[in-house]
């Protein structure tokens, strides 16, 4: 449980460029190193995450659930906020020095560009199981991705996928 | 709240999105969280944001416990699968929006690249500081040569 906690207070301290450009470090921190979840597990909680109205990081609940129960949940919701919302006040009480900061500034440029680039390692970890059933799936994936591109709402693209594979599952 | 309430400003709004699109973490929390503060203070702050959350945690730790207890039919385990290959989609294009408004310019593509390769063998968190670190490094160096 306190190994929960830190990991997701470090995915909030790093979570430069975002939401979703943390979505890496979290896979990277609950799947690709402590094996919590397998990448399916994951992708269904990104998926869920997607589905559900709010910000992307609540999947820190659902990790956390699978990990530790509820408390486990609310453990891990509030520690991947925690920093974030603190520097956001702080930002606000002293009209954020911090943020202003040129060489904060540098800092969060370049952590957000590596943070993108682990997307890229999270994706193949996603693929690689997907890419083992059968290649041509991943044709599929590229379809979605051109559809998001043409801001095909997310919520459509997941239920349509939930169907097509529940319906592909029942006949086989 | 702005147009309806009068309760902040436009300024307090865009003042919000410059302060804390720097910062790490979810930039809408950390809106709702600057603006929480405006409105009062550190008590302001926290509860406005633990409520924008709460609903939303409350969802996803339902859908995981439901998704714990998933029976084990072919037909769930297809929807599960065309879920995970929806989100391979998703979070590629999440990638490459993300590739064009954070890493502009070469420098940063390269350190993009960089952290795609070295990310298969090294620790996630050391990469993302050991980049902020390098690139502030470059920084420094690049202002005394001028």
């Amino acid at each position: 449980m306190i190994e929960l906690i830190v990991r997701f207070l470090i995915v909030g301290a790093l979570a430069f460029g975002g939401g979703q450009a943390a979505l890496p470090l979290l896979e990277r921190l609950t799947v690709g190193e402590t094996g919590w979840l397998t990448p399916r597990d994951f992708a269904t909680g990104v998926g869920l995450a997607y589905a559900t109205p709010g910000p992307v990081l609540v999947l820190a609940s659902f990790v956390g659930y699978r990990v530790a129960g509820v408390a486990g949940a609310a453990g891990a919701t509030l520690a991947v906020f925690a920093v974030p919302i603190a520097l956001a006040a702080l930002a606000a009480q002293i009209t954020s020095r911090l943020a202003t900061s040129t060489s904060f500034r540098t800092f969060g440029k370049f952590a957000g560009a590596a943070a993108v680039g682990l997307l890229g390692v999270t994706l193949v970890t996603l693929a690689r199981p997907i890419g083992r059933v059968n290649p041509l799936l991943l044709a599929l994936s590229a379809t979605v991705f051109i559809a998001a591109q043409r801001r095909v709402p997310p919520v459509g693209l997941l239920a349509v996928a939930a169907l097509l594979g529940a319906v592909v599952g029942w006949i086989s | 709240m702005v147009a309806r309430r009068g309760w902040l400003t436009e300024t307090d709004l865009r003042d919000a999105l410059a302060f804390t699109k720097p910062l790490p973490g979810s930039t809408v929390v950390q809106v709702v969280a600057f603006l929480g503060w405006r409105l009062g203070g550190w008590p302001g702050a926290l509860i406005s944001s633990l409520a924008f959350i709460f609903p939303a945690a409350v969802m996803m730790t339902a859908a995981a416990a439901i998704a714990a207890v998933l029976p084990d039919a072919p037909w769930i385990a297809g929807a599960l699968a065309g879920v995970q290959i929806a989100v391979i989609g998703l979070l590629g294009s999440a990638m490459w929006k993300l590739a064009r408004s954070e890493a502009a310019g070469w420098l940063l593509n390269s350190v993009l690249g960089a952290a795609f390769v070295a990310g298969f063998f090294i620790n996630a968190a050391l990469i993302v500081v050991g980049a902020g670190l390098g690139g502030m490094a470059a920084e420094r160096w690049n202002s005394r040569s001028d």
